[in-house]
């Protein structure tokens, strides 16, 4: 169960990083040293290999392609243009389409509920992926440490609380961005994230 | 979600060598203390109400926002605030679709591609900051502050922006006033000190009774409103016009004419609907003066049009009269008839001569009456300037201006704001430049590129739509101390603006900001976009800055009441994602220019004095309300008459006042954001009329309006002795100094300085009334005018439910099937959403239309719905579909402001039908930029029409 955990931590660690912010040059170099593991579940393998081989492509113009990628997030994700990706669950949920609204509200309660909260309350909708990822992934790491001291019920509460947060709320839209990103991205860096989403899905 | 259910894995040896992620914690999420996590638990699900104003449009209603969990969860109108009275229209209840919009600009972006493209990565606001004040800098240094623009194109809350950039070196600072309706307003501000002048209709009206109390007053007194091209049910800069025009109907059996080529809807609840040929307004005045003159008959009270009492409180009547009687005896070239005539006003605005004379009848028998101009006829023309100065004439002499039901100027009575927070002060600070080999000193003011240009020395509202010219060619100082000075524009900081589209032809705009130097560099070294939109001009920005929308920053409403009102722009919620609200902008920005050694920029004008956007916003409100004890009830009877008042509504009642007889001012408590959110967001002060007469006689009270003389002046220019007068007496003393040099616009129009009393010219591109033109008239039959579609111009297409409303000829559903991205609506139980596109029909969607006459459009063999190319003489042309309907004048043609050929993203369905929506401003001339103010003739052109 444990090294079970500690695989997911490592993949929502690495998803969350992705999808918060553009990627730094030093994660970039560190994705081109990984190895797609051998016995690796199709679509998480697939989507590994896709940023694995996109960055050794790049491998020789590095400090221009982390540029490149920071304008393909923001094409993406961000704008100023409509990005075709939007990154937030209630542009999926609500019936209006747009932020903040009572779908948002109900993810900040999932997080109160484990003892969090976003940082930026109130300015950044809490439903954005990559924090729904961190959120992931903070449970998860918790959740072996619980193990690990031997408090069990703890643990149980947060796996609770893990297991209705991804089958109440995220298998509900990020299907539907993670195509929305495959079909879009230009470059296979993107794509290969979504696919290891879409894979943890 | 299941990861731990699958296959087991090992990615955590995988990804283990990636030391990037080992090392970072969390990123946006934080660990609460149960405390902490008991407070936020106890706060959830509880309502706050904040009073603010609207700026989804420039009627800035008062609005009530219930904040529930940090978001705006109701809209309401504010019941105190009398310009709407507690209502709110789609526009104002549609707010969350825009504040919470998907596409809204959310983080500071700096260029990677080329102008235009559209390519950007996201930054941290210390580099686009950084970016932004090292580029100012260094043009500050090279070239000097003046050849840096500020144009914050929206008015509301622009203040900050302002007194930065003032601070600076720069006086070219300006906002959207200049490209809406310039000629509209001249007649106002040179004859009485205003500018847009509204009819007596904003109910209630808090007025002092005979037995000393104030009481809210809902009764109409106007029995008549002319609306001249003015469509206030549409088009509403002054919202509470649409209630306060059926509310007179209504209760007081109150006339509506409208004079508009189209059926606005407007003109659809009018009384009598005139349809003349675009451009005639003036023509159409000038013929109601000749007919009042002619026909006033003292004697007879069915012909007694002049109230002569007017003479007592202006002055050089006389002279107006003459200057005006001396066309009479004038034939016009392009029909061989007097001018003014009946015969000749018939021939040129296609009306008959009985409506003519009807219509002048009416204005002139009937009392109280209103006679309104908007943006729409004189505002768009490059003759307006004429037509506004007699609609001027027209109300005073009728004795209409000022009284009760009859006809207010809206700015001469509005609250004062801003104070020294705008930063005026900074414009008089000397500078020296050298010219010619010799150093000269002057003030910041005397860089204007239009006050002190080569062109518009009047522009009193700037020349926005000469900035392509300027961008490229740069700037020739010709009046005024820095007489010889040439300086470049190097930067164009574009704050809630979308001059790209909308200042005039955008394929002149986007020559301009694309332009290059011989090194290949853009000539204009920055572009800045600062807005909470992604619009067309984004594209085209160096550095775009997401500012905090309304709701989301504070400031104080911009509004054109009838009496002396002001209310919160309060801050409702935190801004989203990264967006920063104006005076977070001002201070990091003055910042770093001062970090950078600018040191006109210092801590003590901005970071340090203005510690909190409260603490601006405060300065702002200590001229309130700022205006004189004048008129008839006397709103103070215990205050002397002719007093400036300052402070608090209550503090005046109270008498908690100190008086100043030297300086002339009673002065209450100051205004403040905190008194007016303990008074649900609005102070308002008592109405009166006749504001420029003694309440207690009848002889001027030489406090109001608002001119050089404190009167009404029929003169522009003229000497009383060794002074000088006039509206535009500086002017033309600035001309007299450069040895009687005639700026561009003047002699465009054969004047060789601005006229002393009335003037007349033609306008352009106008076959009927211009004889250059008339040669056009067989090829290009058609004019083409535009106008606003209320909740769909501009940025505020993107809220989806506005788009799709219909509005007038201009915005009708002849969408073509599209397919959008809208998922469905929240799935039931645990099932996944089926489907994420949804199709809609032809024909369902509202877009830009062509809107023509439906004879016309046959006589063409074109129907409803046929793709037309509108074509003007200049070669430029758009797309449309063709909207047929009898609600238009045969030969004209409307095509809605900004609704089409939308070519940038992030506008929502808008941008979908670029292809097949018109462009009106693609038509327009841009050198088409009448003689006075430099302002774009709109509503100056001819077009033809063919199936695309």
């Amino acid at each position: 169960m444990i090294d079970e955990l500690r695989e997911e931590l490592s993949l929502f660690n690495l998803l969350r990083q992705v999808f918060l912010k553009e990627p730094t040059r030093e994660l970039i170099e560190g994705i081109s040293k990984a190895e797609v593991p051998s016995d690796a579940d199709e679509e998480i393998s697939y989507g590994l290999k896709l940023m694995i081989d996109s960055v050794r492509r790049n491998s020789h113009r590095l400090n221009e392609w982390t540029e490149d990628l920071a304008v393909e997030y923001a094409r993406l994700f961000v704008g100023p243009k409509n990005p075709p990706a939007i990154p937030y669950a209630s542009f999926y949920l609500s019936e209006s389409h747009s932020l903040m609204t009572d779908e948002t509200i109900d993810v900040r309660k999932r997080y109160l509920d484990a003892g969090m909260a976003v940082k930026e309350l109130y300015s950044i909708p809490d439903d954005h992926i990559g924090i729904e990822l961190e959120f992931i992934y903070d449970l998860t790491g918790r959740m072996i440490e619980l193990f690990e001291k031997g408090e069990r019920e703890e643990a149980s509460r947060l796996f609770e609380i893990r297991g209705d947060f991804i089958r109440g709320h995220m298998t509900l839209w990020v299907p539907f961005f993670v195509e929305k990103v495959i079909e879009a991205a230009e470059d296979d860096f993107y794509r290969g994230a979504s696919y290891i989403l879409k894979g943890c899905s | 979600m299941q990861v731990s259910r699958r296959v087991f894995l090992r990615y955590s040896g995988a990804l283990a060598g990636i030391a990037a992620l080992s090392k970072t914690g969390l990123l946006s999420l934080k660990h609460l203390s149960p405390s902490e996590a008991e407070a936020m638990q106890t706060e959830m699900g509880k309502y706050e109400v904040k009073y603010t104003a609207d700026a989804m449009c420039p009627a800035e209603c008062g609005l009530e926002m219930w904040v529930k969990d940090g978001k705006i969860a109701k809209i309401y109108g504010n019941k105190a605030v009398p310009m709407n009275a507690g209502t709110a229209c789609a526009k104002g209840a549609s707010g969350q679709q825009l504040v919470y919009s998907p596409y809204r600009l959310k983080y500071p972006m700096i260029r990677v591609g080329k102008r235009g493209e559209g390519k950007f990565k996201r930054v941290t606001w210390a580099e686009a900051i950084d970016h932004i004040g090292r580029k100012l800098a260094d043009i500050k240094k090279k070239h000097g502050a003046e050849s840096v623009i500020m144009d914050c194109g929206d008015v509301t809350d622009r203040d900050q922006y302002y007194r930065l950039f003032f601070a600076f070196g720069t006086p070219n600072c300006t906002e959207h006033g200049s490209i809406c309706d310039t000629p509209r307003r001249h007649g106002p501000k040179l004859m009485v000190g205003g500018k847009r002048w509204e009819p007596d209709v904003m109910r209630p009206q808090l007025v002092r009774q005979p037995d000393g109390s104030l009481k809210k007053d809902y009764t109409y007194k106007t029995k008549l409103i002319v609306y001249n091209g003015w469509n206030p049910f549409v088009a509403t800069r002054i919202y509470y016009e649409q209630r306060g025009t059926v509310g007179a109907q209504v209760e007081n059996g109150c006339k509506v004419v409208v004079i508009d080529p189209s059926l606005s809807n407007t003109a659809a609840r009018a009384d009598m609907w005139l349809s003349p040929r675009a451009g005639t307004d003036g023509d159409l005045f000038g013929a109601m003066l000749r007919y009042i003159l002619e026909n006033d008959n003292q004697n007879d009270p069915n012909k007694k049009y002049i109230d002569w009492s007017f003479k007592k409180y202006s002055v050089g009547w006389d002279d107006f009269e003459a200057a005006f009687k001396s066309w009479w005896a004038k034939k016009d070239p392009i029909n061989g008839l007097s001018y003014f005539s009946l015969d000749w006003a018939a021939d040129r605005t296609g009306l008959s001569k009985t409506q003519i004379a009807e219509l002048s009848h009416l204005f002139g028998s009937t009392k109280p009456a209103a006679l309104v101009w908007g943006m729409q006829s004189p505002g768009h023309h490059y003759n307006g300037y004429c037509a506004s100065i007699i609609g001027v004439a027209l109300n005073v002499i009728t004795g209409n201006f000022d009284m009760p039901g009859g006809v207010i100027d809206t700015e001469l009575v509005k609250s004062d704001k801003g104070g020294s927070a705008t930063g005026k002060q900074f414009k008089s600070r000397k500078v020296k430049r050298t010219i010619n080999g010799k150093e000269v000193e002057g003030e910041v003011e005397h860089f204007h590129m239009d006050l002190f240009g080569s062109k518009y020395p009047a522009a009193w509202d700037d020349a926005v739509a000469d900035y392509p010219n300027a961008f490229k060619e740069g700037v020739d100082i010709r009046y005024g101390s820095f007489r010889g000075y040439h300086y470049p524009i190097k930067a164009y900081i574009l704050r809630t603006g979308n001059s790209i589209l909308t200042g005039s032809a955008p394929w002149k705009w986007k020559e301009a900001v694309t332009a290059k130097d011989a090194s290949g560099n853009y000539k204009l070294d920055l572009f800045v976009f600062i807005d909470t939109l992604n619009l067309e001009s984004g594209l085209y920005a160096d550095v775009i800055l997401p500012e905090a929308s309304y709701a989301e920053r504070q400031s104080l409403s911009d509004i054109y009441p009838s009496h002396q009102v002001i209310y919160n722009r309060d801050a409702v919620i935190k801004p989203l994602h990264e967006c920063k609200k104006p005076t977070e902008i001002m201070n990091m920005l003055a910042k770093k220019l001062n970090e950078l050694g600018d040191a006109d920029i210092k801590g003590s004008d901005f970071w340090e004095k203005y510690k909190t956007e409260e603490d601006f916003v405060n300065e702002m409100l200590a001229p309130a309300p700022g205006r004189v004890n004048v008129g008839t009830p006397l709103p103070y009877p215990k205050y002397p008459e002719g007093y400036k008042l300052v402070g608090t509504p209550e503090s005046l009642e109270k008498g908690e006042v100190t008086i100043d007889d030297k300086n002339k001012v009673v002065k209450g408590k100051p205004v403040t954001v905190e008194w007016l959110r303990n008074n649900n967001g609005v102070a308002v002060w008592p109405m009166s009329w006749q504001r420029y007469k003694k309440h207690n006689a009848d002889e001027p009270n030489k406090a109001f309006p608002n001119t050089s003389t404190k009167l009404v002046e029929f003169k522009f220019d003229w000497k009383d002795g060794d002074k000088r007068f006039g509206g535009y007496k500086s002017y033309n003393e600035k001309i007299e100094k450069a040895g009687g040099e005639v700026p561009k616009g003047l002699k465009e129009i054969g004047f060789d300085k601005f006229p002393s009393t009335f003037y007349w010219f033609e306008t352009k591109w106008n076959p009927h009334t211009n004889p250059a033109y008339k040669k056009y008239a067989k090829d290009y039959p058609f004019q083409l005018i535009t106008g606003r579609v209320h909740h769909s111009m501009s940025g505020t297409q993107m809220v989806p439910w506005l788009g799709e409303v219909k509005a007038e000829g201009t915005w009708q559903p002849m969408n073509k099937e599209f397919e959008s991205d809208v998922p469905e609506a929240m799935p039931m139980g645990d099932d996944p959403m089926k489907s994420l596109k949804m199709k809609f029909k032809a024909n369902t969607y509202s877009v830009g239309t062509v809107w023509m006459n439906i004879d016309d459009a046959k006589k063409i063999g074109l129907k409803n719905g046929d793709l037309v190319v509108v074509e003007n003489p200049l070669g430029k042309s758009t797309k449309g579909k063709i909207f047929a309907s009898g609600g238009m004048r045969p030969g004209v043609i409307k095509i809605g402001f900004a609704t089409g050929g939308r070519f940038s993203e992030g506008l929502g369905p808008a941008y979908k039908s670029r292809e097949y929506t018109p462009s009106h401003s693609d038509l327009v001339d841009p050198d088409v930029l009448s003689p006075i103010m430099g302002f774009p003739g709109y509503a100056d052109m001819i077009v033809r029409v063919k199936k695309a």
